[in-house]
């Protein structure tokens, strides 16, 4: 067992390790890190401990430290891929039951139609057309940012629904509902694609594991099949696609950062390509390792997780 | 008579897990030899996990052994040797409707190992494949056929003939007929036998089924935990064997085929 | 009055090539406390029988039967509902590959105190988790397994199949069931592990007044503890009687070549010469012969075989063969 998370944690620093040889080759040919423009080890490892100790260079727009500036822009884009991630399980899990159970074949067949017209949407134009038709006709929800700014609170995690849930009871419930309303649609926008994603894997894990002598067993004995369902079936179905979910991390990331844009959301995206426009290579640089980090640590911690929480998992690396 | 096969001191260790912490040697097989001459049976018995299984999977080469040396006719086999083993010694499978590819027609199956392996021209291929689907009990059309055409039966019969397709000194068998069903098992263990008399095939049965041991065999292995308890010929096996655990297989073996109405208490009668 | 009472019981599946008769007019009966073994090849529908009883069944399936009942419960006319709570309280199956049916993902222990009802129990809940570990505990001990700790806390793999089986059956009795169908309990494990199944089938049966219908498909396994017998094959009955009767003389050519398989009857011919056995394999559900499903099988097979034949009486022993065998 710690045999196998050494070996992820392993790989987690080697891929790590690649990644940032390849900011400090970009950084190199673009005289970000110093004089020294050679590349050899000593000036790589000299890199590695300025990342370390949290000098990931300076801007050469606004001439600010790249590290707070980027700190203060990941929670918003972690948080919308979060509650994305969140939205995608609470409606893929159901459905992807329902379509998995093989109960009934016209539901199944419209769950996985609807599932691949979603898929089939481009998002960006998704986006707009939620916002011209929610945002701009009905004026349900807000066009644009991330928060109500006139509501005056602290914000110390830099996570808008965790700030706002700790915020003054005074201002506390307009916060939460001004997040919240604020959040929604970039949420529901940005979870189509994993839910897809989710309705899919669920399908087709619970479709074989419901095929398995001992959901058939339970039936014997007279338990429902909704019962064996939740007993047997999400139990023995949900672990393995877990790691492929945490794939999928990856990409929802990069959407984030495109939905960004549409929404003016304040996050790492919105930063990322600001600082293309303004050739800003050092802030390119810093978004590019902090993003790429990010989804090798989710990559691997799924992995890891799913390893401890499910035996079947562990019994596989026993016989490796 | 000359011997055949010699299995020296063959062994085959792994690495488990055990706990959070602990790494642990597994001795899968331990110091296993025997000998096999030609036109001989080898059952090789065991509970699961003793080891038998992978000692099938040592001798066709789908495992590398830790230690030891397999001979055929006195040549050392070297594993990865592919091209020399499989004109030697070859498996069947436990489940023919995994192993047989669904996508290839039978014909294709049986040609296979000949075009990797022979020489043979189209027409000298063709005939050998009719040959050997005669000798299984299939009839030749039945190379046009897809494996799902089959029934259990036959496929078994199939996964039989492409052993037997390149002439194998010695055919091992991993569970294969040892199948469900009685009339299969006989018509399996009757071909088994037709093949060994008309060109003097060994086999090597990994099976638990004694009844087709004590008919097959002229050896017997028992194997407990990797090691090899007991290894004889057949009659002394089924006779007067000196390992305790083989003595306790037979008693539950015998005392099923002695069974006698008289000792049944039935209260009702 | 018989426990289990079944009458013509007919499954038909709809296939690409039409309707088949899986199971053709299968009547069987087993009076309490005794063991019934069926006993037929893969494909002979006797697995289906034990289906149909305890009511899984697929859309393209259509069961019929004049009569199926378990004690007085008629299982052809019962909800959805009424017949989880059948399946829950009066009957339990074991299956082979034991190790394949509990869940990999749980601990026995825990799978195993789910299966506990709780109805009987009086008390706090506060204390029904204690009663039902003791309650796992008396029942592991009762299938024969002394290091209960250790198996509790195991996971599927992590057990033998025998151990699994024990446990199964464990499963299955903790809701004294009214019948048990075993459905090939012991197939695919080592002499040892069987017969210590088959003992504890038996002794369930003896000390506990278990009834049991014993599914398998050699006279081995089944005549150690089945007073009766039916032989099927291809989805009809062939043969019924009592199993000492029916070992000494048989009628239907079919049980004689599985009583030809018996090692005893075996050992009668010296050590590799070729088995007795009959020709042919069992025929696909597709391309079931017409009459006498064993006819182009059969050794003693007429022109008459073509019409299938009725299931006729000599005393208690019942044979459908238009030439029976006759011996000695």
């Amino acid at each position: 067992m710690t045999r196998y998370i050494m070996r992820r944690l392993n790989l987690l620093i080697i891929t790590l390790l690649i990644i940032v040889f390849i900011a400090f080759a970009f950084g190199q040919t673009q005289h970000l890190n110093g004089v020294d423009t050679s590349m050899n080890l000593r000036t790589y490892w000299d890199f590695i401990a300025r990342l370390l100790s949290g000098d990931w260079g300076t801007s050469s727009v606004s001439g600010k430290p790249i590290y707070p500036e980027m700190i203060a822009v990941l929670p918003a884009t972690l948080e919308l891929c979060f509650a994305a991630f969140l939205v995608s399980f609470i409606v893929g899990i159901p459905l992807g039951s329902i379509a998995g159970m093989h109960k009934k074949q016209w539901m199944r067949n419209t769950i996985m139609s609807i599932t691949l017209v979603a898929h089939s949407i481009p998002i960006f134009w998704l986006a707009l057309v939620l916002v011209m038709s929610l945002s701009l006709q009905m004026g349900w929800f807000p066009v644009s940012g991330r928060m109500d700014l006139l509501l005056d609170y602290p914000h110390p995690t830099g996570f808008a629904l965790i700030d706002a849930w700790f915020a003054p009871a005074d201002v506390r419930d307009a916060a939460i509902s001004s997040v919240i309303s604020h959040m929604a649609i970039p949420t529901l926008v940005l979870a189509v694609v994993p839910t897809t994603e989710v309705i899919r894997q669920v399908t087709i894990s619970l479709g074989n594991v419901m095929q398995q002598n001992y959901v058939k067993t339970a039936l014997t004995k007279g338990f429902s099949r909704w019962k064996i369902l939740i007993d047997h079936g999400l139990r023995n179905a949900i672990p393995p696609i877990l790691p492929n979910l945490g794939w999928q991390f990856g990409s929802v990331l990069t959407t984030t950062m495109i939905l960004e844009v549409v929404f003016d959301w304040p996050g790492v995206g919105r930063w990322l390509i600001n600082a293309i426009y303004q050739q800003d290579y050092a802030a390119i640089q810093g978004g590019m390792l902090a993003i790429s980090g990010i989804v090798i640590f989710t990559t691997v911690a799924t992995d890891i997780f799913t390893t401890l929480i499910y035996p079947l998992h562990r019994k596989e690396i026993y016989e490796h | 008579m000359a011997e055949l096969l010699r299995v020296q001191n063959l062994s085959h260790h792994y690495y488990s897990h055990s706990g959070w912490l602990g790494r642990k040697r597994v001795e899968a097989v331990k110091h296993v030899s025997f000998t096999l001459e030609p036109s001989e049976t080898i059952a090789i018995l065991g509970e699961s996990g003793s080891g038998k299984s992978t000692l099938a999977k040592i001798l066709s080469g789908m495992t590398k052994p830790s230690s030891g040396d397999i001979f055929v006719n006195g040549e050392g086999l070297i594993f990865g040797d592919y091209q020399r083993r499989c004109r030697l010694i070859r498996m069947i499978f436990q489940d023919p409707h995994t192993s047989l590819n669904p996508n290839t027609t039978i014909g294709r199956i049986l040609e296979a190992p000949l075009l990797l392996n022979t020489e043979h021209d189209n027409l000298q291929r063709q005939k050998k494949i009719d040959e050997v689907l005669e000798n299984v009990g299939l009839l030749r059309d039945h190379s046009e056929f897809y494996p799902s055409m089959l029934s259990s039966a036959q496929q078994q019969r199939l996964s039989l003939a492409r052993a037997l397709i390149l002439n194998p000194k010695v055919i091992v068998s991993d569970g294969g007929i040892a199948a469900q069903d009685i009339s299969l098992r006989a018509q399996m263990a009757n071909i088994m036998l037709e093949q060994q008399r008309r060109f003097g095939l060994s086999y090597v049965i990994v099976t638990n089924d004694l009844d087709l041991v004590q008919h097959l065999a002229d050896k017997v292995m028992l194997m407990h935990q990797g090691e090899a308890v007991e290894y004889c010929d057949n009659h002394t096996f089924f006779d007067n064997p000196a390992h305790e655990l083989s003595k306790r297989l037979l008693r539950s073996y015998n005392s099923r085929n002695e069974f006698s109405y008289k000792s049944r208490t039935d209260p009702s009668t | 009055m018989p426990l289990l009472d079944i009458r013509n019981l007919t499954i038909e599946m709809d296939m690409a090539e039409g309707r088949v008769k899986a199971v053709d007019r299968v009547s069987l009966t087993i009076n309490e406390g005794k063991v019934r073994g069926l006993i037929g090849e893969s494909g002979s529908g006797k697995s289906l029988i034990g289906k149909a009883i305890v009511g899984i069944s697929k859309p393209n399936w259509r069961i019929t039967a004049d009569r199926l009942r378990l004690g007085d419960i008629d299982l052809m006319n019962l909800s959805e509902r009424e017949r989880r709570r059948v399946m829950r309280e009066d009957i339990a199956m074991i299956f082979q590959d034991p190790a394949t049916c509990l869940d990999p993902s749980e601990e026995v222990g825990t799978q195993l105190e789910k299966s506990i009802p709780t109805d009987n129990f009086k008390g706090g809940f506060w204390r029904r988790f204690q009663w039902r570990k003791k309650q796992a505990q008396a029942l592991l001990h009762k299938v024969g397994i002394k290091d209960h700790r250790h198996v509790m806390q195991s996971y599927p793999y992590e057990l033998s199949q025998g151990v699994c089986q024990q446990v199964m059956i464990a499963m299955a009795i903790a809701g004294k069931p009214k019948l048990l169908i075993a459905d090939e309990p012991s197939a695919s494990m080592d002499p040892n592990t069987a017969s210590q199944i088959l003992k504890l089938l038996k002794r369930l049966n003896q000390t506990n007044n278990m009834t049991i219908l014993l599914v398998s498909n050699d006279f081995a396994t089944v005549r150690e503890l089945a007073q009766d017998v039916s032989i099927i094959y291809c989805g009809q009955i062939v043969e019924v009687a009592q199993t000492k009767e029916i070992i000494s003389r048989a009628f239907h050519p079919y049980t004689q070549a599985l009583l030809d398989a018996l090692p005893e009857q075996r050992r009668q011919s010296a050590a590799k010469t070729p088995m007795k056995n009959l020709a042919g394999s069992v025929p696909l559900l597709q391309h079931l012969p017409i009459g006498c499903r064993l006819g182009p099988r059969c050794p003693h097979a007429q022109k008459q075989c073509v019409e299938q034949p009725v299931l006729q009486k000599k005393r208690s022993h019942l044979f459908a063969c238009h030439f029976p065998l006759k011996q000695e």
